[in-house]
């Protein structure tokens, strides 16, 4: 009697997938239900395979839910519960958003570990394939000849509770191998440029000016939208600007003032304050020349003309027009020297 | 009995010596050098683990972290809630994925990676990001702080914020209250251990205006 109560039970938990076979399961299921949860969450209630309907006769039922229930599965040691389906032998399909508030704290609480062989099966597939590294392995520890100044040389002290794994590696360390330096965007790869050269020099902006633009949004906006498209636009790779509340940290910590409307504030490499305005009257081109004045921008020299410039095939030209300058002149002169002496004749 | 307690004190010695912290919490400052990357506590960033995946409890956030205070610390606006968007998506970080995040979510920041053995790269890599004013997101498999929890390999990633001839320091966003000193070599032994690869990402952002001085 007690074994047809725990047939029936068992019936009634697992019969809607027990019958769940390699052609199929008995019990249609929307695959959308199971979207986004990963390579082994589908693939053995292969339903797409099911021959498609000939004939249109009437809209098809909604799919039904399958019947979640609480299964067990082991992580890291741990054995955890968790609201899914048992989608094949030794494979527990589940989702997030099917577990009950608080689930993740739950995990985290979870610490001790049960024994082996109750979960030994459902575990098969559930682990994922960037599976961290062994945690607290102490067959590996190799002690180093001098402890202090390498890793790994002290035993530990005591076990490492397991909630805490995830503190410990989130690194996938199987992902990285010898790939080496690798950039992304200009001034990222100008960086790995250099350094290949030996020259670990990159976007070196650290000889650049500072300019911080201290306000409300709506007060900086301007401000930077000179050096985007406005006057500045042209010299703006010469400096590092950069707006901020006045409120943060990072510079009211150091003591920048923030009493303007916005504060514009210039600083050489070495932080000396070349410059501090506490409004933007001076419009675009008001702060290009002082940006000028003070240094931060490179200033053209008025007298400088580029036509006089030496160069090489200029000077070529310049030269035979020097030339034909010089053969007219001396001509000119030797007629004039001659007329003198005609007339003494 | 003379060798005997010899012996012992000899193996007290070792002991002590083996069992002695090779890095310091300490604040910005220590023996009298200053922190070159002083992150204010605003824009410190704990460690936190990501959704479950494929029955697997969240993976931790630490590649994450260290990303977002290095984000938050040179103004990178695409990034600000980097952190915040990693924490609805599974854990953990490896280079590849790093790119394809950054790509997906700031296709204008740059940034660069290594990972590999070459020590000269990586020390080049790293004092030429601090010059700048940017800090260091780089492995860690080891640290006390971890030994004291039982732990003597972990597979992490923390915000270097130092780097002198002598003196490393880091931020560990796991002890986000302190800066980690330690030797300069042991810093880099440390980044490469146990496999001998070391995995270092550098955004380049803006960094904020240096300690204002009188002319």
């Amino acid at each position: 009697m007690k074994l047809l109560l725990v047939l029936a039970i068992t019936g009634q938990f697992f019969g809607s997938r027990s019958a769940c076979g390699p052609s199929g399961c008995p019990t249609p299921v929307s695959s959308a239900y199971y979207t986004n949860l990963g390579p082994n969450y589908t693939n053995s209630t292969p339903f797409y395979t099911q021959p498609a309907p000939v004939e249109y006769l009437e809209p098809a039922p909604t799919p039904a839910k399958p019947a979640l229930s609480w299964h067990r599965i082991k992580f890291e040691g741990r054995v955890i519960s968790v609201l899914g389906v048992k989608a094949a032998p030794g494979k527990i399909d589940y989702r997030p958003e099917d577990q009950p508030p608080g689930w993740r704290d739950q995990i985290a609480a979870v610490a001790e570990p049960e024994p082996e062989p109750k979960v030994a099966a459902v575990d098969a597939t559930v682990a994922i394939e960037s599976t961290p590294k062994v945690l607290f392995d102490q067959s590996k520890f190799k002690p180093d000849p001098d402890p202090v100044q390498s890793v790994g040389a002290v035993a530990p002290t005591k076990a490492a509770p397991a909630n805490e794994a995830w503190r410990f590696n989130g690194v996938n360390s199987s992902q990285i191998g010898e790939q080496g330096l690798k950039a992304v965007g200009p001034e990222a790869k100008a960086m790995v440029e250099s350094i290949v050269e030996g020259k670990p020099q990159i976007v070196d902006d650290s000889n650049k000016y500072q300019v911080s633009v201290i306000g409300p949004a709506e007060a900086t906006a301007p401000v930077l939208e000179a050096f985007r498209n406005g006057p500045i636009a042209e010299h703006a790779s010469q400096l590092k600007v950069r707006a901020f509340a006045k409120t943060d940290p990072l510079v009211k910590d150091i003591g920048l003032v923030s009493d303007g409307d916005p504060d514009i504030i210039v600083q050489s490499p070495d932080g000396t304050v070349r410059l501090r305005l506490k409004d933007f009257k001076l419009g675009g081109d008001g702060l290009r020349a002082e940006l000028i004045r003070v240094g931060a921008l490179r200033k053209s020299n008025p007298n400088y003309t580029p036509a006089k410039d030496p160069g090489v095939s200029s000077a070529v030209a310049n030269g035979s027009w020097g030339a034909v300058a010089g053969l007219f002149t001396l001509g000119a002169g030797l007629m004039l020297l001659r007329k003198p002496s005609r007339a003494k004749r | 009995m003379r060798q005997v307690l010899l012996a012992v004190a000899l193996c007290v010695a070792t002991f002590a010596r083996a069992t002695a912290d090779s890095e310091v919490a300490n604040g910005p400052v220590h023996e009298g050098v200053e922190v070159t990357i002083d992150v204010p506590p605003a824009y410190l960033r704990e460690n936190d683990r990501g959704i479950p995946e494929n029955g697997r409890p969240g993976a931790g956030l630490c590649v994450w972290a260290s990303l977002q205070m290095s984000a938050w610390w040179q103004g990178i606006p695409e990034l600000a809630d980097l952190f915040e968007y990693m924490r609805t998506q599974p854990g953990g970080g490896w280079p590849a994925r790093v790119e394809q995040v950054l790509k997906a979510r700031a296709a204008g920041v740059g940034f660069v990676q290594y990972e590999g053995k070459d020590r000269e790269t990586v020390i080049a890599l790293i004092e030429t990001a601090l010059k700048t004013g940017r800090p260091v997101c780089i492995t860690y498999g080891y640290g006390d702080f971890y030994r004291k929890r039982g732990a003597n390999q972990i597979s992490h990633m923390v915000l270097l914020v130092h780097f002198d001839e002598k003196w490393a320091a880091i931020i560990d966003n796991n002890d986000v209250a302190n800066v980690t000193w330690m030797p300069r070599e042991e810093l880099l032994k440390r980044a490469a251990y146990p496999s001998g690869d070391t995995w270092v990402c550098v955004l380049i952002g803006t960094p904020p205006p240096p300690i204002p001085r009188n002319p």
